[in-house]
Formats: C-alpha cells, sequence, structure tokens
C-alpha cells in the first residue's frame, strides 16, 4: 500500500507538491497531469529521493526517506532518457539487478528473464545502448524496473518512443503485472495512453491533487465540467438567441471571423438541442470542443478545485 | 518473489559497481587519457634532464624531487578528473534515477566508483613513477632507485586516496560546476595555503604527504637545515601519516553521508 498523508514538498520557495493525500492499494492507477504539474515530485517523494517539507509518506508499511530497504520491493522507470555509455542492455540490466543484492549469476539470469518480457532477447540486448532507437531504451528501462519482481511499479511516461505494437504488448504486460497482484502507478500526460491499462485515476496540476476515482467516477467529474465549444452557423445571433433562451448556455461570445464561442454545463442537451435546430434552418457547420487537451481540462479542473467553477 | 535468495549486501553492490565500472572504463577514450597522463612526467623528465646535460652528475636529488612533483600533479589532475565527477557524472548522465532507486544504491555507486577512479588514478600514477626514474636511470643513474620507486609510489597512492576523498565530496557538494570547484580548491588549498609556513597548511593534503616524501628522498643534511625546519618544524612522520588519514576519513565518510542523505534534483520538474 502507498499512503499520502497531507504531503507538501517544497523547493525554495517553490511548491513542488501541495497538501497530497491518497491510498494506494493493489491495483492501477493512472497518475494524470501535464508537464511540470508535479507528477514526478510525486515518484520521487515515493522512492524516498525527496523528504516530504510537511506530511507522511508511507509504502509498502515503510517510510521511503529514512528506510531505503523498501526500495528493494519497488521498480522504477523514470522518464528521462537512457544514456548508457560502453554498456548492452543485458550488462546494465543484470548490472542494475544486482543492486538489488542478487549475486552476479542469479541478476544475469534476472535480467535475461525480464529483457525477453518486453521483447528485447537475442543479439540486440548485446548490442551498446548507445546504437539503439527510443522505443528499445524504453523497453531496455522497463526491463530494470521488472528485473527483480518488485511489488510495486511506478513508471514515468513509459510509452514515450514505443510504435503501436510496443504499447500494445506493454499494455498486456502491465495488467498482467496487476493481476499477479501488483500496484501499478503509471504516470503520463497522454490520457489515452494510460487509459488503456484501465486503471483508477489521479489527476494532478500545479502540484495538488484535483480529482482521483475509477474511470467511471472521473467520466462523470468532466461530463460535469463547464464545456467551452466553438460554433460556426450561417446565422450567429439567432443561434445564440435561441441557446440563450433555452438555457443551454451560460456564456456565448461572438468572434471577429463570425464564429461563436459558448460555455454550457449540460453537454448532453446541448449537443441534442443542435440537432433539433437543424431542423429549423439553424445549421451547425463546423463546430469544435476548446476543452480538447490536456492541459485546457486541467485548466479547468484547477479553476473547479479553486471554487471558481 | 526472489527476495529469499538476495545476499541483501552492500559489499555485494559495491562490487558490481566497481566491476561494472572498471569493464566500462575500458574505453579507448579513457586508455588515451590515462596514455596521456601516464607518458607526461617521463617525457617532461626527459626533456629537462637532456637540457641540463653539462652538469647532471648535480641533479640526482633535484630529478627525483622533479619526477615527484610531475607525477604528483599527475595524480591530482586524474583523481579530479574521475573523482569529482562520481556522482556528477550519473546526475548528468540521467542514470541516477535507475542506482538510486536500489536500497543502498547510493552507497554502493559512489564506493564503487570511487574505487575505480582510485584505482585508474594509482595505475597512472604509478606508471608514471616508474617510467620517469627509468628515464633517470638511464640517463642519470648513480640513484637508490628501488627506494625512491618505494617512497614515490607509497606516496602517489596516499595521495590518490585522499584527493580521491576530497574530490568526491567536493562532487558530492556541488551538484553543478564540481569540477570548477575542485580546480579552484586544488589551486587554493593545495597550490597556495599548502605553501604557507602556518598551521593552516595543516588542513591540506600536499602538506603532509610532501612531508613524508622529503622524509624519504632528501639527505640529513637538507632535513636539518633552516629551510626545512622552518617550514615543518618539529612535524613528524606518525603526525603526517594521521593527518592524511585523518583527512580520507572525515572527507570521505561526510561525501558519503551527503551522498545518501542529500535531495539530487534529477528532474527539470518541480
Amino acid at each position: 500500500m502507498v499512503e499520502f498523508e497531507n504531503v507538501t514538498k517544497l523547493y525554495g520557495t517553490v511548491i513542488g507538491v501541495n497538501d497530497l493525500s491518497f491510498t494506494l492499494k493493489q491495483g492501477a492507477y493512472g497518475l494524470l497531469g501535464p508537464n511540470g504539474s508535479g507528477k514526478t515530485t510525486l515518484i520521487n517523494l515515493l522512492m524516498g529521493q525527496l523528504k516530504p517539507t510537511i506530511g507522511m509518506v508511507r509504502v509498502l508499511g515503510a517510510n521511503p526517506w529514512r528506510d531505503d530497504s523498501i526500495l528493494g520491493r519497488i521498480g522504477l522507470c523514470p522518464a528521462s532518457e537512457l544514456l548508457v555509455a560502453n554498456a548492452s542492455a543485458r550488462q546494465w540490466v543484470t548490472f542494475q539487478t544486482e543492486l538489488h543484492g542478487f549475486r552476479h549469476d542469479m541478476a544475469q539470469e534476472l535480467a535475461d528473464r525480464s529483457l525477453e518480457k518486453v521483447g528485447l532477447a537475442g543479439a540486440a540486448a548485446d548490442r551498446p545502448i548507445s546504437t539503439y532507437s527510443l522505443g528499445m531504451r524504453q523497453r531496455t528501462k522497463l526491463a530494470q524496473a521488472l528485473a527483480h519482481e518488485p511489488e510495486l511499479l511506478v513508471l514515468d511516461e513509459p510509452f514515450n518512443g514505443l510504435d503501436p505494437v510496443g504499447r500494445h504488448e506493454m499494455n498486456d504486460l502491465l495488467r498482467a503485472f496487476v493481476k499477479d497482484g501488483g500496484i501499478l502507478l503509471l504516470a503520463s500526460h497522454v490520457l489515452h495512453e494510460v487509459e488503456a491499462v484501465k486503471p483508477n485515476f489521479l489527476l494532478i496540476c500545479g502540484g495538488r491533487l484535483l480529482a482521483s476515482g475509477s474511470p467511471s467516477e472521473v467520466r462523470q467529474l468532466l461530463t460535469d465540467m463547464p464545456a467551452e465549444v466553438r460554433l460556426e452557423t450561417d446565422d450567429p445571433q439567432r443561434l445564440a438567441s435561441r441557446l440563450l433562451e433555452d438555457g443551454l448556455v451560460e456564456r456565448v461570445k461572438l468572434e471577429p471571423d463570425g464564429a461563436m464561442v459558448v460555455m454550457t454545463r449540460r453537454a448532453h442537451e446541448f449537443f441534442e438541442q443542435l440537432r433539433v435546430y437543424s431542423g429549423e434552418s439553424l445549421v451547425v457547420r463546423r463546430m469544435r470542443g476548446q476543452t480538447e487537451s490536456l492541459d485546457e481540462l486541467f485548466s479547468l479542473l484547477m479553476r473547479r478545485h479553486r471554487g471558481e467553477l | 518473489m526472489n527476495r529469499d535468495i538476495r545476499s541483501r549486501s552492500l559489499a555485494t553492490a559495491i562490487l558490481a559497481t566497481a566491476r561494472f565500472e572498471f569493464e566500462r572504463s575500458l574505453s579507448a577514450g579513457r586508455l588515451s587519457v590515462m596514455a596521456c597522463l601516464a607518458l607526461f612526467p617521463p617525457c617532461i623528465t626527459l626533456i629537462s634532464i637532456l637540457g641540463q646535460a653539462a652538469s647532471v652528475g648535480q641533479f640526482e636529488q633535484a630529478v627525483d624531487v622533479f619526477i615527484a612533483v610531475t607525477c604528483y600533479i599527475v595524480c591530482v589532475l586524474a583523481s579530479l578528473i574521475w573523482s569529482t565527477t562520481v556522482v556528477t557524472a550519473e546526475l548528468e548522465g540521467k542514470t541516477w534515477a535507475y542506482s538510486a532507486s536500489r536500497p543502498g544504491g547510493r552507497i554502493a555507486i559512489a564506493i564503487g566508483k570511487y574505487l575505480v577512479s582510485c584505482f585508474w588514478t594509482a595505475i597512472v600514477t604509478t606508471l608514471a613513477i616508474t617510467a620517469s626514474l627509468m628515464v633517470r636511470s638511464v640517463l642519470i643513474g648513480g640513484g637508490n632507485e628501488l627506494q625512491t620507486w618505494l617512497v614515490l609510489v607509497s606516496a602517489g597512492v596516499a595521495a590518490t586516496v585522499a584527493y580521491g576523498s576530497v574530490f568526491l565530496l567536493l562532487g558530492a557538494i556541488f551538484q553543478r560546476r564540481a569540477m570548477v570547484a575542485a580546480i579552484v580548491y586544488g589551486l587554493l588549498f593545495e597550490g597556495i595555503i599548502a605553501a604557507i609556513p602556518a598551521v593552516i597548511s595543516n588542513l591540506t593534503v600536499r602538506y603532509p604527504l610532501t612531508y613524508l616524501v622529503f622524509r624519504g628522498l632528501l639527505p640529513d643534511n637538507i632535513l636539518k637545515s633552516d629551510f626545512f625546519t622552518t617550514f615543518y618544524s618539529d612535524y613528524g612522520i606518525l603526525n603526517a601519516i594521521i593527518a592524511l588519514a585523518g583527512i580520507i576519513l572525515i572527507t570521505f565518510s561526510v561525501a558519503i553521508a551527503l551522498i545518501r542523505y542529500r535531495e539530487f534534483i534529477t528532474s527539470d520538474e518541480a
């Protein structure tokens, strides 16, 4: 189990994470947030690489900052690129496994098994890492995280550089890890990458935990969020007045190019009504959601967190 | 799970690091740097002896001291290059996050890499001393080569361990520009302060080290001269050994404690 209790981390006067509280039990968790949101700080706190300024972190029953023996039960795949000179994947993964306290022969066996699991067996594993593609480096990173058979697996942006087949294989591997009873924490700034593992979500932005829960809970939360939609129609004034009359939008803004941007909290009804309007010769030629990117979504969540929405 | 078969020994992890680093260090680039460093003292010795050929017979001790000084510089340089970067190379190479996420990984990396650094520094220094003394022996002869070799190699090994510890500490303190800090330390402390005949020079590695070398190489009449006694007073071999051991113990312990407990920021993300 992983427990964060009112954890705040300050870098001087800069806030890394702010008053984080959550508990992770067996299962998969997607840690989602835009770049610079505090995901890596959270992971470093979890791995005992940073000491919380305030609050308490407990991982598998121990304080990771004080008791680093707990790291033997955790596998970490950091986001940073793997730059190891003069070593092959087999040599490097064996060495990383030896650092866990395994004898050389045992570490070599575990490394080979892990490299095979991530699809990097055979001659490729003996080539220098410096000659690897981004995808192969990603597999090597994952192999070192899995080799010692951890109970908790922490992956920071693990899909970077993987092709669709690689992503599919990685998802299968991670699902199997969770099925075997492990705890998986998967950090990413791309929602659909994480969704495939069917995790619970932790949504983090500006160092704050904005929302958490199962996929259905998060989906409900997102449905309830006010949505901004840009519409292009031949008669924007008439459409705006109909939408306001029907109480489906809270705000309408006419753009200089003739388009209009509306904000609605009743997205489902809003889209249904647009279909009705089309029968009244109020045709919408083009429509685009303004909150498509995760950054914008998190910006909305942040405003909701502050009570501005 | 394989937890039951783990030795859980820090020594295993240190040896694994040392072996991995040793294998990686056998690269063409590093071997060329070693060759350049090891060949510098014999070449400069050769040039200086040939330049003084007419009066070569009067310069035996001077040449020994000259060899000691050039080999000392090589030792400090090698140590600076390889020991200062123990932590910073991991941070800059972005491999720190992997090794530090192992139980005892930070300490294993620091000690394992320190041992490899000391090994290569000692090898380079010993090669430089041996080659320089061979040049001296062929061109001048007449000295007690074995004693000189033993004194210089012992001092070289002591300097390797001591400077290695000091530079390891500087590398642990200065996460950025560790090499610059080490060069400043070398010039200020080991270059200037060690040459001041005052108590403060006791805090440097060079002061006790040069005392031991002088005691091993120079004849009694020089050791009893005013110049020598003004500089070293009644320092004594035991004091010099204790001072060196103290510097090694303190700097190494502080470096390891710092590496274990310091928060190294490895990502731009805050």
